[in-house]
């Protein structure tokens, strides 16, 4: 839609309406600062369009002075819906459902801020907060505060007035346009994807992997998520959870890209060649080597694994020691200092956790010795590794080939 | 494709969807309308009725359609349970039964109602005697299914119906008859059966269409409140195509009740004669006293969901296991004694009279030829020498 036409439809509706329901969006300005605060910009509205575009309505984003407006080009926004699809897109700070109309008369703006009042008003003290870019304005922001206070107390039963910690805050913003809410929903905040670079992220279906992709992708880091998948010895349906759960991390940052590996022959590989105790360090070394590969493909500059230490044999110090010469990249693991608890809360939060605990486990348990090397030395790993080295290099090579890629 | 699953559930006869389609077109009414249309509705869901009640040889007012077996299990065991519960009632089932069952008398028991579980042995029966001294004054109601659906264990339902009226004639038999109905012979009447459940999607009729036999003048509370459909026991527009479906599926089953009988026989005779011959794949239970509709198999050192996704992926054939893959526990195989090794090493193969001997072969050679590579990795991680 052209610039023209979208300003004559914003114009157009309040022809016949005084008020109009938008989303008032706040992103980190302080992180957008310099050269490439226009890129970001542009990247998150491209972010939070992907996550509309299944919705019939059709979204305008406009830029107001350090935040976005998202607007109903047919009407009222309806935040039941829109919020939840929002509210995800790291990079955002806090959104606020708010009430936007043109006059900044101040007659009308006590009467709209009254009505904005008493449909969020339950109880307890209250205050009102302006903000105005426009310094040609007779009233200065106190006065208009202390007016529309004044108003409403008068009209609404006489609401106590607290202007220190009040139980409800009515935010009036006097911008291009007038703004008015009182809801303002605190975000997940972080960077927008991508504004870090890309980072490679080993993804199982379990609870910790997604929680380490989601930290890393908060600090901006645009995730190519990885997936070794071994049919018999896991199911279509363990393969689905990873898709889901890449799905979910891309609702935060519109850009996930899954490779799923064909893991079966390289995996019976290394549990024909390797002693029973040493087997899952090696599956650990080879799945780091081949998300290395994956990463030189995708110009990422690291790797993102979920390793808590400690956790499972091979994620002890030793083991997480020994699994590093697989990779020249640096490997971020998050969760390393995290216990499984935080892990899970978090894990609840990001709303990952009900897909990680769908009951498919995969059946590579047939692959986990009964008990497995807690203190591998890191020099004996190698040896083993590129003993291997010749045997395991075709296999992972076509496994790389072969690998489906699904974006979302 | 090959499918072995038919326990699970079975594609739809081709009459029976001819049927199915055309009802949805031609006779859509609602049977309790008081137009023309309405009627012919209700006249053709009590043929229905009729024909069904026929191959029963019970009457056409004492079946009541649901959605399902899982229903009918749940309205007789909670309706009985609802109608006596004054009356301190005392319920016996054994540890095998389906879930529809067995979790129904699990919920009963944690609202407080008195009820005996009784064990089985290695193939999955009961010990009669200890039946018999279970039964109380108080007993009103005995649950023991026909087949077991993991194992196809044959319960003598006769013997047990006979043993439960000797000890007390007030006490109701309840058999859950899915696995059953349509595929073995017996007489509802002779096993003095007060309430028999039953499943359309299992003998190729439609899925979303159960129902059971409840004798005359026994008294159930119902579950769902809300219209006076089917005795007012299952408020809900009656479901006539679903039915109907399910009509023409029955009448193909009972017909050729021993025909199939002897196909499916066939079949599985083969299937373990391939299979079990030094492959170290062992039969689950027995071959007497076990439904050829239902083969459990469990191959030592493989994984039966692993084993599971080798023959999709190679060959397109489907089965089933016994249980998904770590969880090992409140499996009916556990109940017969096996410990978890052989629970995760079991797959279920549900044989249809439309499966072939030809496919058995398919099957038994894919199944020998996968486990070769699968058993190179041993789920019992018996140490290996390196």
């Amino acid at each position: 839609m052209k610039i023209e036409e979208i300003n004559s439809k914003l114009n157009d509706y309040f022809n016949n309406h005084i008020t109009q329901n938008v989303l008032l969006i706040k992103y980190g300005e302080i992180a957008l600062r310099g050269g490439n605060r226009r890129l970001f910009e542009s990247k998150l509205i491209t972010n939070i369009q992907k996550n509309l575009k299944d919705l019939e309505e059709t979204f305008y984003i406009k830029k107001e002075q350090g935040r976005f407006i998202l607007i109903n080009l047919d009407g009222d926004v309806n935040y039941d819906i829109v919020v939840p699809r929002v509210k995800t897109i790291l990079g955002i700070v806090a959104i606020a459902p708010c009430v936007k109309t043109l006059s900044n008369d101040i007659e009308h703006i006590k009467n709209i801020s009254l009505e904005v009042f008493k449909n969020n008003y339950k109880e307890g003290s209250f205050r009102v907060s302006t903000k105005r870019s426009d310094k040609n304005y007779p009233l200065t922001s106190n006065d208009i505060s202390r007016v529309v206070g004044e108003h409403i107390y008068n009209n609404a039963n006489q609401p106590p007035i607290n202007m220190k910690t009040p139980d409800m805050t009515l935010y009036i913003e006097l911008r291009t346009h007038v703004y008015i809410f009182t809801e303002l929903i605190k975000t997940f905040g972080g960077l927008p994807s991508g504004s870090s670079g890309k980072g490679v992220l080993l993804l199982s279906g379990g609870i910790d992997s997604p929680v380490s992709g989601f930290v890393m992708a908060k600090r901006g880091v645009e995730i190519v998520a990885v997936y070794f998948d071994s049919p018999p010895y896991t199911s279509e349906r363990a393969k689905q959870k990873v898709i889901d759960l890449a799905k979910r991390l891309d609702d935060f940052t519109g850009t996930v890209k899954l490779y799923v590996i064909p893991f079966t022959e390289t995996q019976l590989f290394l549990y024909e060649n390797v002693p029973d105790e040493k087997l899952t360090i090696l599956l650990k070394h080879t799945m780091i080597k081949i998300s290395t590969m994956i990463a030189e493909k995708e110009k990422a500059y690291g790797l993102i694994m979920g390793d808590s230490v400690g956790q499972v044999a091979s994620q002890t110090m030793l083991s997480i020691n020994a699994v590093q010469s697989a990779t020249h990249l640096p490997i971020y693991r998050p969760l390393s200092g995290m216990d499984k608890q935080e892990i899970v809360d978090l894990a609840t939060k990001i709303e990952t956790f009900e897909i990680s605990a769908r009951p498919y486990e995969d059946c590579c348990t047939v692959f986990v010795p009964k008990s497995p090397e807690t203190k591998p030395k890191r020099n004996i790993i190698e040896n083993i590794a590129r003993r291997l080295e010749d045997g395991i290099s075709p296999l992972i090579e076509t496994a790389v080939e072969k690998a489906e890629i699904i974006t979302f | 494709m090959i499918y072995f699953d038919n326990c699970a559930t079975t594609k739809v006869s081709e009459n029976a969807l001819k049927e199915f389609n055309r009802i949805n077109e031609n006779l859509y009414g609602n049977p309790n309308s008081l137009n023309l249309m309405g009627v012919w509705s209700e006249n053709y869901v009590t043929d229905c009725k009729k024909t069904i009640s026929s191959f029963l040889g019970v009457n056409y007012d004492e079946l009541i359609f649901t959605s399902s077996a899982t229903e009918s299990n749940n309205m007789i065991i909670q309706g009985v349970a609802k109608f006596h519960k004054n009356k301190n009632p005392h319920f016996i089932t054994q540890k095998s039964e389906h879930p529809s069952v067995t979790e129904v008398y699990r919920f009963l028991e944690k609202e407080g109602f008195d009820i005996t579980f009784l064990p089985v042995n290695g193939l999955g029966q009961i010990d009669i005697n200890e039946l018999r001294n279970a039964i109380k004054k108080e007993t009103i109601l005995v649950s023991i299914m026909h087949i077991n659906n993991e194992t196809g264990a044959i319960f003598p339902i006769e013997e047990i119906g006979k043993t439960i009226k000797e000890v007390n004639k007030n006490t109701l038999f309840h058999v859950d008859g899915v696995q059953g109905f349509g595929k073995y012979k017996f007489s509802l009447k002779h096993s003095l059966i007060d309430f028999y459940s039953f499943s359309s999607h299992k003998i190729m009729g439609v899925k979303g269409v159960g129902g059971f036999y409840k004798g005359k003048n026994i008294n159930i509370t119902p579950l769902f409140y809300g219209g006076h459909q089917e005795n007012s026991l299952r408020p809900s527009t009656v479901n006539v195509s679903g039915i109907g479906a399910f009509t023409i599926a029955t009448k193909e089953a009972f017909s050729n009740l021993d025909e199939n009988y002897k196909k499916v026989t066939i079949i599985k005779d083969k299937l373990i004669e391939l299979c079990t011959d030094d492959n170290e794949i062992y039969l689950n239970g027995s071959v007497e006293n076990f439904s050829p509709f239902i083969l459990s198999l469990y191959v030592k050192d493989v994984r039966g969901e692993v084993l599971l996704h080798a023959l999709e992926l190679s060959k397109k054939i489907f089965v089933s296991t016994g249980t998904a893959c770590n969880n090992g526990n409140n499996n009916v195989l556990s109940t017969y004694g096996y410990d978890k090794e052989r629970l995760l090493g079991t797959i279920r193969i549900g044989i249809s009279y439309e499966n072939t001997v030809e496919e058995a072969q398919l099957l038994c050679e894919e199944i020998l030829a996968q486990i070769k590579i699968l058993r190179l990795v041993k789920p019992t991680n018996k140490k290996r020498k390196k």
